[in-house]
């Protein structure tokens, strides 16, 4: 009687915290603001002296900004977080645009996808999963122990991906998921993903429904935007 | 007389003067709006967002599509603007 009193608790328990949500909270930064803000606008001067307006309004007003990922074991919702450096009528800003912006970032069994918003309709567009490749680096990032993964997006550049080796959730900000645990720095150039907190949540995990999912190229095709920047 | 001609003379000079000034103001307004053109605007917008996709060594096509999308309405609305 006594053991089976010990397991219907330790089965209460562990259905308790695999339904638990939590909140990660990051912060999205430029990798070396002072060294890409020098390089951009020396590429934008040599293209056009007048590009010096384009300069200013967008790349030296841009701020960090911070994102949230909330998840259980079976799914998760990532939205970045507007706030006063992201004015809502400058056209464009590389920091919040590179954290995802207005586009909320699914996953849920498996498959991942996020929201986007063209001429008022929405669309759902599915993430290819990504093949990451393990390296056998480790290091310590804010008592966290973490391994290293990258994944080759082209010749010029990478992600790399610091992943706790103690939250075994797949998850991580904007198009990355499929990890072996959750993102705790992420490098994906010209920004960086920090987390900055990791808290329990009562918040609840809204998984869209009922939604038609596309793939870019469907979405493209739907838009009339295939091949749209041709060179 | 004398008075009567200078007179003149300053008038004379400050319609010319009136008439340069609205001719230049009209050729400019007409050079902007050369160069605000929307067509125009779109082919520079797209031309500096492939710019700005090959310095990064990008497919602006590709799964970071929305965000050129994004880079691209940003130059042509400064453009437009």
């Amino acid at each position: 009687m006594t053991k089976r009193i010990i397991l219907i608790g330790i089965l209460f328990s562990f259905t308790l915290s695999f339904s638990q949500n939590y909140v990660a909270t990051y912060k999205v930064s430029f990798i070396d603001r002072k060294d890409f803000l020098q390089k951009r606008k020396k590429s934008l001067l040599k293209e056009n002296k007048d590009n010096i307006v384009f300069f200013n309004k967008i790349y030296k007003t841009t701020r960090p900004v911070k994102a949230r990922l909330v998840f259980n074991n079976e799914s998760s919702v990532y939205k970045v977080k507007k706030n006063m450096e992201v004015d809502e009528g400058k056209p464009f800003d590389p920091i919040y645009q590179r954290a995802g912006a207005d586009r909320n970032y699914y996953s849920s069994s498996g498959k991942s996808f996020y929201k986007t918003s063209l001429n008022g309709k929405e669309s759902y567009v599915i993430i290819k999963p990504k093949e990451w490749q393990l390296t056998p680096k480790t290091k310590t990032i804010n008592d966290i122990k973490c391994g290293l993964l990258t994944y080759n997006l082209n010749k010029k550049s990478e992600i790399k991906i610091w992943y706790s080796l103690e939250h075994k959730v797949p998850y991580g900000p904007e198009k990355n998921f499929g990890l072996p645990g959750l993102a705790v720095r992420v490098f994906d150039r010209p920004v960086k993903f920090d987390l900055l907190s990791l808290k329990n949540t009562n918040e609840k995990i809204e998984i869209p429904q009922d939604i038609t999912l596309k793939t870019l190229k469907e979405f493209k095709d739907d838009n009339n935007l295939n091949n749209f920047f041709k060179k | 007389m004398e008075v009567i001609k200078f007179r003149k003379m300053r008038n004379l000079f400050i319609l010319a003067v009136a008439i340069a000034m609205t001719t230049s103001l009209s050729s400019s307004i007409s050079a902007n709006s050369a160069v605000n053109n929307p067509s125009d605007c779109v082919e520079s917008a797209r031309n500096r967002t492939l710019d700005r996709a090959s310095a990064a060594g990008e497919d602006p096509n590709g799964e970071n599509f929305m965000l050129y999308l994004s880079y691209y309405q940003a130059w042509y609305s400064i453009c437009m603007s």
